[in-house]
């Protein structure tokens, strides 16, 4: 049996993959490559607050490196976002 | 008090893990990796229908492989850190081994995807997106091998009969570090392979 960080660590692991899995899935489905991609770009960054809060620790870390992160986050994923939003359509 | 206890206390005060320089190299490699995924989408944009068809040539399986590979061994990693808090350093340093494996792992897999490539014609200069697909998985290779002398590290250090009263610290740097690998590989799986 694990122990209760080592359950968590393993318990973020899978959901991972499962992301993983999920935005390759709606990369290839359905004819909206605007919304599909989209998803992708979303999906990418809730993964990776997952592996900065919960790999990384940053849970734990004192507030101003968590807001540094979480500010990044925030700013990385609204630009990619937007940009691609700007761009004309294949 | 025992370890777990007393990593509890200092956890509700706010924990840096690992060392504070290595939050400035993380942060700043960040910023700089995110400014090339905005460069990259600024110059699609002049021209998409290139970027789209040579997206089609993506080998995505691989994409997909080196994600699960670094995922799994971000997983390896977080365990042996919280072993080592525990004081299980032989369990650790094992864990660390399959992280090293799966970093291997994800070299010999880029190696085959750009061999691939480069036997099919495809090279830097065979147009921009090429650039850019040789370039920031380059450069993020350059992070992958650079993550693998900072396991190897580790590694050895857990091996010592006596780790050193940083061990801990060193531990979580170096695997903050490995963490950085796999965030960056996440963006960029998706804007190189998957974003259309």
């Amino acid at each position: 049996m694990l122990s209760t960080p080592l359950r968590r660590i393993t318990a973020v692991w899978l959901l991972l993959v499962l992301a993983t899995l999920f935005s390759w899935e709606s990369a290839h489905v359905g004819n909206d490559h605007r919304l599909s991609s989209s998803i992708v770009l979303v999906i990418a960054f809730i993964k990776v607050r997952f592996v900065g809060l919960e790999f990384m620790e940053l849970r734990h870390a004192p507030l101003p490196l968590r807001l540094i992160f979480e500010i990044w986050l925030l700013a990385a994923c609204a630009a990619l976002l937007i940009l691609y939003w700007l761009s004309p359509m294949a | 008090m025992d370890a777990e206890q007393q990593g509890a206390v200092k956890r509700r005060a706010g924990h840096v893990p690992g060392e504070e320089g290595v939050w400035v190299l993380i942060m700043g490699d960040m910023l700089v990796f995110s400014i090339f995924f905005a460069t990259y989408l600024i110059y699609r944009a002049q021209n998409v229908v290139l970027y789209t068809s040579s997206q089609l040539s993506m080998q995505r399986g691989f994409g997909l492989l080196n994600t699960v590979l670094l995922l799994t061994s971000s997983w390896f990693v977080a365990l042996a850190v919280s072993e080592a808090r525990a004081g299980g350093r032989e369990r650790a340093m094992r864990l660390l081994l399959g992280a090293f494996a799966c970093g291997i792992g994800f070299v010999v897999s880029k190696a085959f995807e750009w061999g691939g490539k480069i036997q099919a014609g495809i090279t830097l200069n065979s147009n921009e997106f090429y650039i850019f697909y040789y370039m920031l998985t380059g450069i993020h290779l350059l992070h992958v091998l650079i993550g693998l002398i900072v396991l190897g590290y580790l590694i050895a250090r857990s091996r010592r009969p006596d780790p050193g009263a940083s061990y801990v610290l060193v531990m979580e740097g170096g695997g903050a570090f490995w963490h950085l690998v796999d965030l960056l590989w996440i963006v960029l799986f998706a804007l190189l392979y998957l974003v259309r």
